[in-house]
C-alpha cells in the first residue's frame, strides 16, 4: 500500500506540480526522497533555495513522513540538524496529507514562524525582541547557505 | 498425523478465540502500539531467558546436595525446585510472545491484533495462572528464608535462595524501569488528550456502502488517493467523509478522527455536532 501511494503522489506531483516546491525519489528507493522549497517572497529567506530530505515509513499513510532539512537555515522551529517542528508532521498527522501539503506547510512556516512553539528557544527570542536582527541573521544565512 | 493434531493444538494453545474478555495489557497496546510492542518484547525476552539462566544453575545445585539439604531447618530445597519449574513453565510462553511480536513486527502487521490474539490465547491465561502462584511461592520462599538459620550440613542453600530472591527482585525492578523508559510521562495538562485509535467495535458501528457514482460526492480516496472503483465497499464517518472500508479501517485503529476534516468519529452525542454537515 505504501509504495503505490508514493507512486501515485510522485505521479500527482508530475501532472501538477506546486509552485515553489519539487519533490521526488533520490534513487531508486522509492522511500527515501529529496525536496527543495525556494524561498517565499517578503520573507527574509526570499532568493534562497533550501534542499530537504524526505524519509517514508514502510506503513505510510498511516504516519507521517520524516522530513528535514539538509540545508542550514536560521528558523526558530528548524534547528541545527534540520529537524522541523511542525504539528502536521507529529500529532497532527492525517492520512489524507501528501508530500506537496507537507512541503507546502513547511514553505508557510518559512513565512510565518512560530515562536510560540520554538525548536530553537534562541531564535525565538531574537525574533520576538528584535525582528530586524532576525531577519538579517536569517538573510545572512541565505546567502552564506542556500544561494 | 498425530504430529498435524498435535501441531493443530498447538496453535490453538497460542492463538485464542474471540469472545474472552479483553487484557489489561491490550489498552496500553491500543494507546501506544509501538513503545508497547517494545515493553513487552523487551519483558518477555528478559523473562524468558533470566528464568532458564537461573533454573539451570539452581537445578544443578539441587542434583549435587538434594540430601544433606534436606537437613536444613526450613524446606528451601522444595522452594528453589518449585521456584525453578514455575520459572521454567512460563518460559516457552514468553518466548513464544517475543517471537510472534517481533515477527509481526518485521512484516508490518498490527501489532494490536497481534497481541488480542495471543492474551486470548489459553496459554496467555495458564501463564497469568502461574504468575500468581510464582508470587505465593515467592512470598512463602522470602518468608522462609528470613526463618531460615545457617544450615551446616548444605552452606550453599541460603545463598542460593538469596540469589534467587534477588534475581526475582532485579526483574521486578527491571520491568518497572523499562516500562517508565518506554512509555512517556503524561505530559502535565497542557496538551489536549491525543486522539487515540477506535476498537473495532466502534469502527464496525460505522456505516458500509457501496459505492455508485450517482449517489457518492467523495470520487477517490483520501487515504489511498485512488479514485473508487464501482461496487467498492466505503465505510461512512459521521461527518459524511467516505473512504475505502480497509484504508479508513486501518487508520481508525490508529487515530479516531476523519483524516479529511479531523473530527473525531465518536464526538459527543449532540444530535447536531454528530450527524450535522460541515459546510466548508
Amino acid at each position: 500500500m505504501a509504495l503505490k501511494r508514493i507512486q501515485k503522489e510522485l505521479q500527482d506531483l508530475g501532472n501538477d506540480p506546486p509552485a515553489n516546491c519539487s519533490a521526488g525519489p533520490v534513487g531508486v528507493d522509492m522511500f527515501n526522497w529529496q525536496a527543495s522549497i525556494m524561498g517565499p517572497t517578503e520573507c527574509p529567506y526570499s532568493g534562497g533555495v533550501f534542499f530537504l530530505n524526505i524519509q517514508f515509513p514502510s506503513d505510510y499513510p498511516f504516519k507521517p513522513p520524516k522530513v528535514n532539512f539538509t540545508t542550514k537555515i536560521y528558523h526558530c522551529n528548524v534547528n541545527s540538524n534540520g529537524a522541523i517542528c511542525l504539528d502536521i508532521l507529529k500529532d497532527q498527522w492525517s492520512p489524507a496529507l501528501t508530500i506537496s501539503k507537507v512541503l507546502l506547510s513547511i514553505s508557510s512556516l518559512l513565512t510565518d514562524p512560530n515562536p510560540s512553539d520554538p525548536l530553537v528557544p534562541e531564535i525565538a527570542q531574537v525574533y520576538l525582541k528584535d525582528r530586524a536582527k532576525h531577519d538579517a541573521t536569517a538573510r545572512d544565512w541565505v546567502q552564506k547557505y542556500a544561494t | 498425523m498425530v504430529l498435524q493434531l498435535l501441531q493443530g493444538r498447538l496453535v490453538r494453545f497460542f492463538d485464542g478465540d474471540e469472545a474472552e474478555n479483553a487484557d489489561p495489557l491490550l489498552d496500553v497496546v491500543h494507546q501506544y502500539p509501538e513503545e508497547a510492542a517494545w515493553f513487552i518484547k523487551v519483558v518477555m525476552f528478559f523473562g524468558s531467558i533470566s528464568g532458564l539462566v537461573i533454573s539451570i544453575p539452581c537445578s544443578i545445585f539441587l542434583a549435587m546436595f538434594w540430601t544433606p539439604c534436606g537437613l536444613c531447618n526450613r524446606p528451601l530445597r522444595y522452594w528453589i525446585l518449585v521456584h525453578c519449574a514455575l520459572q521454567l513453565l512460563q518460559a516457552p510462553v514468553r518466548l513464544v510472545f517475543f517471537l510472534r511480536l517481533c515477527h509481526v513486527q518485521r512484516i508490518n502487521g498490527n501489532i494490536q491484533e497481534c497481541v488480542r490474539q495471543l492474551t486470548h490465547s489459553s496459554a496467555w491465561r495458564t501463564s497469568k495462572v502461574v504468575s500468581i502462584v510464582t508470587y505465593g511461592w515467592f512470598i512463602l520462599g522470602v518468608v522462609w528464608l528470613l526463618n531460615s538459620t545457617h544450615c551446616k550440613s548444605c552452606p550453599g542453600l541460603y545463598r542460593l535462595s538469596l540469589a534467587v530472591i534477588f534475581a526475582a527482585v532485579a526483574r521486578l525492578l527491571m520491568t518497572l524501569i523499562v516500562f517508565y523508559h518506554s512509555f512517556p510521562p503524561r505530559l502535565q495538562g497542557q496538551q489536549p488528550p491525543k486522539p487515540k485509535g477506535a476498537n473495532q467495535e466502534l469502527i464496525d458501528s460505522l456505516p458500509l456502502m457501496v459505492y455508485s457514482p450517482e449517489r457518492s460526492t467523495d470520487q477517490s480516496c483520501a487515504v489511498c488517493l485512488s479514485e473508487f472503483d464501482k461496487d467498492a465497499v466505503l465505510r461512512r464517518l459521521p461527518c459524511a467523509h467516505s473512504f475505502h472500508r480497509n484504508c479508513i479501517d486501518k487508520w481508525l485503529r490508529r487515530n479516531k478522527v476523519c483524516p479529511l476534516c479531523l473530527q473525531d468519529i465518536e464526538v459527543p452525542a449532540s444530535p447536531k455536532g454528530r450527524w450535522g454537515k460541515k459546510t466548508i
